[in-house]
């Protein structure tokens, strides 16, 4: 999986999740409250996309993600682990 | 300590914008120029001033009562221009909108807010720990309600850890939780902080609400839901 993929995962799921991110870009420099997310729409977005790849990536690591950037370096990490 | 609650009765974004200060309503502008977030952040900003208002005991005029986010878009609250005479949490989800005013700079209070909905986050490996999965897998009020009750506690305690907090409120454990007496405990690493919660569920214009407020501090509030609803 390439981390285009997967970040076509995460892109579809905030889109959906967030209504602030309908019709907008996202970038990998972005955070989710750029787009007004609330923090039980983050949850939801990280849960349901690790879901939907079935990558299982260490909590310690998903508590220090910051942004979109760090959130598909640690599901990239997970997904080359899992192959 | 204040509590005010403030539903949103629909009126039009503009006559919410006139009760705020031109810098706050700059702030909205630029952060929410439309869309249901903006409603709901101009009704989180106009919660705090009531709140900061009522804990003043309406010594201060409205004007004088400013409510800006800081750089981590934490609220701050300035009164005559001044900031840390009075600090502020604030929530707001759906149509309601929560706010809470104490007195002086010291962050020891938090609070939260979540309109009750469909949501598996009781299941999230990434929002709670395995030690907290199984303390809600045995809340008899049911996995859904229990994990939206247990992520209100640990936003709020969140809140109330500013500026020194983990990255997500995932980052603090719930180390008890009793929806019936409407009570949590919550701990943050690295100093190990403990909150009390205090939880409730209220009747909101669109359907029910888990509140929470988080404190450090022994003198939590007997009844910290007793701030009025105000219909505007």
């Amino acid at each position: 999986m390439t981390r285009e993929e997967i970040f076509a995962v995460i892109k579809a799921n905030i889109q959906e999740i967030i209504p602030g991110a309908r019709g907008k870009e996202i970038l990998e420099s972005n955070s989710m409250r750029d787009f007004g997310a609330d923090s039980l729409e983050v949850v939801e977005v990280v849960s349901r996309s690790m879901k939907q790849l079935r990558i299982k990536v260490p909590r310690s690591e998903l508590l220090e993600v910051r942004d979109l950037k760090g959130l598909l370096d640690v599901f990239e990490k997970a997904a080359a682990q899992t192959r | 300590m204040r509590l005010v609650l403030l539903a949103d009765q629909g009126q039009p974004p503009d006559l919410l914008l006139m009760r705020l200060s031109p810098a706050e309503r700059e702030q909205a502008e630029q952060r929410w120029p439309a869309g249901c977030r903006r409603r709901q952040f101009l009704l989180g900003r106009l919660a705090a001033h009531r709140a900061v208002q009522r804990l003043l005991a309406g010594r201060v005029p409205p004007p004088s009562i400013q409510v800006l986010s800081g750089p981590a878009g934490e609220p701050r609250a300035r009164v005559d221009g001044v900031e840390g005479l009075v600090s502020v949490s604030l929530a707001h989800s759906g149509r309601l909108a929560l706010a809470c005013a104490w007195p002086g700079a010291r962050c020891h209070t938090g609070v939260d807010l979540e309109r009750v909905r469909p949501t598996d986050v009781a299941h999230s490996r990434y929002a709670f720990s395995r030690r907290e999965r199984a303390l809600l897998a045995r809340a008899p009020e049911g996995l859904a309600l229990a994990g939206l009750a247990a992520w209100t506690a640990k936003e709020a305690a969140w809140k109330a850890l500013w500026p020194h907090q983990p990255v997500s409120p995932a980052g603090v454990e719930i180390r008890a939780l009793d929806l019936e007496r409407g009570c949590a405990v919550v701990q943050a690493p690295p100093g190990r902080s403990q909150f009390e919660v205090r939880l409730g569920l209220i009747a909101g214009p669109d359907g029910p609400y888990l509140l929470s407020i988080a404190q450090l501090t022994q003198y939590a509030a007997q009844n910290p839901y007793a701030g009025d609803v105000n219909h505007e």
